[in-house]
């Protein structure tokens, strides 16, 4: 401003070109260049882009005429998954597969979690621990699984091993960086009060962690589900893995996609529990 | 009871911290200690409770201890340390939970403690809906609930805006008017040392040695007083002259790791 005001007329300048005179002269408005960079969730915009996206499927099957065994419609995957809900053959799959990973996931849950503040813990514990889960935690599970069945026979018990030991390399990883992100002068200030190792561990390092293991548990679930269907390939009876490779095998393609809509429901399930937890155990974030 | 602290040393690695320190402060005093930044005060601070073993030297406590003080010797933390699932009540019931207190003599020393610090109606408040001086009176309240004899706080008021500074200076010399207990206060604030201390321990640059123990003489209840000011800024301009130099040399030195 003290510029403007000092050269009283700039037109009479010689040294500055005319444009720039004008440029001075002119009082202009600011313009708005913040903004953006942040994405809104809008569920309406959601609802409708998915209608549209069944309707053009829906649209497509009919206008070119595709053969459903290539591609059903989503009026046909709907039937299908109606009339398998009404004779009870979903559910002969879907609680085979939920006792599977029900199993799988609380077991390796446990185990993870308790071996994840051990090695957040205690020196030995991740002198040990951590290298042998990092080494472990990149194999893809599904691979030591006919190496349980060997141990564990073909049953229920070397699947729900499988998936567990799915489940528990990422919860002990997200468990012990949960540890590892405890402030430690939370840790010192509980000392300076004398309070107890265990009260330390309950009450201060668990519910720092659990950020941390919950982020864990959608990662853990994600993996406990893709080991399920692909143990049931392999080797099962009933479950929604097996009941893929059936249906795929007899080109029942819109049985097989009622599956793959189920398998979604179940991952979309527990992804919303988890959700639910955090809200309620997470409020005072 | 009285705190003293001898021919304290210490290293972090081969790095020397302290060098042969050797203050105690006396029963019912606040005692600041101030320095350049990195001079080593939260150390020293640390090896005085007992959160950080001295590579040398050693701590007293001496005198006897109040018939309901459960922790001798409390913090009041810069950054609070304050759980931040745990309610206002919960974070002061977690420093009281593990003496097997009764339930009501628990909630007795609960709502005294907020009363003092004027924060009764925030027991169910969670940290993060709280400013940064009611924060700081949370921390302050925890440590009065377990009555200790001794206050170690460090820069308890660093982590807040003047204002807010200024009003938690009056509230806590109104506790210490009251029960005179000992307190040693860590500060980097000259200014904040002389209102609230009656001795200024001031230690130099790393690795910190006792420069100088300054006495402030004046009353703290008196120190806002017109005829007290020359004598304040007398002895504030004496400690900017003893800290300056070190200060400026500490601001220009490169940080290792």
């Amino acid at each position: 401003m003290a510029d403007l005001s000092s050269s009283a007329s700039p037109r009479h300048s010689p040294q500055t070109g005319v444009k720039h005179d004008n440029a001075t002269q002119v009082a202009r408005p600011m313009v708005f260049r913040g903004g953006g960079f942040a994405p809104k969730s809008q569920p309406l915009v959601t609802a409708v882009a998915i209608l549209a996206l069944l309707a053009f499927w829906q649209a497509a099957t009919i206008l070119w005429s595709i053969s459903p065994t290539f591609l059903p419609s989503p009026e046909r995957v709907g039937r299908s998954l109606w009339r398998m809900i009404e004779t009870g053959e979903l559910w002969r799959h879907l609680s085979a597969s939920l006792y599977r990973i029900g199993w799988g996931w609380f077991l390796g849950t446990v185990f993870g979690v308790t071996i994840g503040v051990m090695i957040g813990l205690f020196t030995v514990a991740r002198a040990v621990g951590a290298p042998l889960v990092a080494a472990l935690y990149p194999v893809p599970k599904i691979a030591l699984l006919p190496l349980f069945i060997l141990w564990l026979g073909i049953g229920e018990g070397s699947k729900v091993a499988t998936i567990g030991l799915s489940v528990f390399f990422p919860t002990v990883i997200a468990t012990y960086a949960g540890v590892d992100a405890v402030p430690r002068n939370l840790i010192r200030m509980a000392q300076s009060f004398n309070v107890p190792l265990w009260r330390i561990v309950w009450s201060l390092l668990l519910p720092g962690a659990l950020a941390g293991m919950l982020a864990g548990f959608r990662i853990s679930i994600a993996a406990a589900l893709l080991v399920l269907v692909a143990a049931e390939m392999i080797g099962a009876q009933f479950g929604l893995g097996a009941f893929l490779i059936l249906t795929g095998n007899m080109l029942q393609t819109d049985k097989l996609m009622a599956g793959v809509v189920v398998l979604s429901a179940m991952g979309l399930t527990a992804s919303w529990l988890v959700t639910l937890i955090e809200r309620r155990v997470l409020h005072w974030r | 009871m009285e705190l003293a602290l001898t021919g304290i040393t210490h290293h972090f690695g081969a790095l020397k911290v302290l060098d042969n320190v050797s203050i105690t402060a006396r029963d019912g005093e606040i005692l600041a200690l101030i320095g350049p930044s990195g001079c080593g005060k939260s150390t020293l601070l640390g090896i005085a409770g007992g959160l950080l073993a001295p590579s040398e030297g050693q701590v007293e406590l001496r005198g006897t201890r109040g018939p309901d003080t459960l922790n001798e010797i409390t913090y009041v933390f810069q950054d609070f340390a304050l759980l931040p699932w745990a309610s206002v009540r919960d974070n002061i019931a977690f420093a009281l939970k593990h003496h097997g207190l009764s339930r009501q003599a628990m909630d007795a020393r609960i709502s005294n403690a907020l009363e003092r610090t004027g924060l009764s109606e925030f027991l169910d408040a969670y940290p993060k809906q709280l400013s940064g001086g009611m924060k700081q009176r949370v921390g302050i309240a925890r440590a009065l609930a377990v009555r200790p004899a001794v206050f170690l706080m460090d820069e308890p008021l660093s982590a807040l805006d003047a204002q807010t500074r200024e009003l938690l200076q009056e509230d806590i010399l109104d506790l210490w008017e009251r029960d005179r207990a000992t307190i040693v206060y860590v500060t980097h604030n000259f200014q904040e040392a002389i209102r609230l201390a009656n001795r200024v321990v001031v230690l130099s640059r790393r690795p910190g040695r006792v420069r100088e123990v300054i006495e402030v003489p004046i009353p703290q209840k008196d120190r806002q007083r017109p005829e007290h000011q020359a004598q304040i800024q007398g002895l504030a301009e004496r400690l900017w002259s003893l800290i300056r130099d070190e200060a400026r040399d500490a601001d220009r030195e490169l940080i290792n790791g």
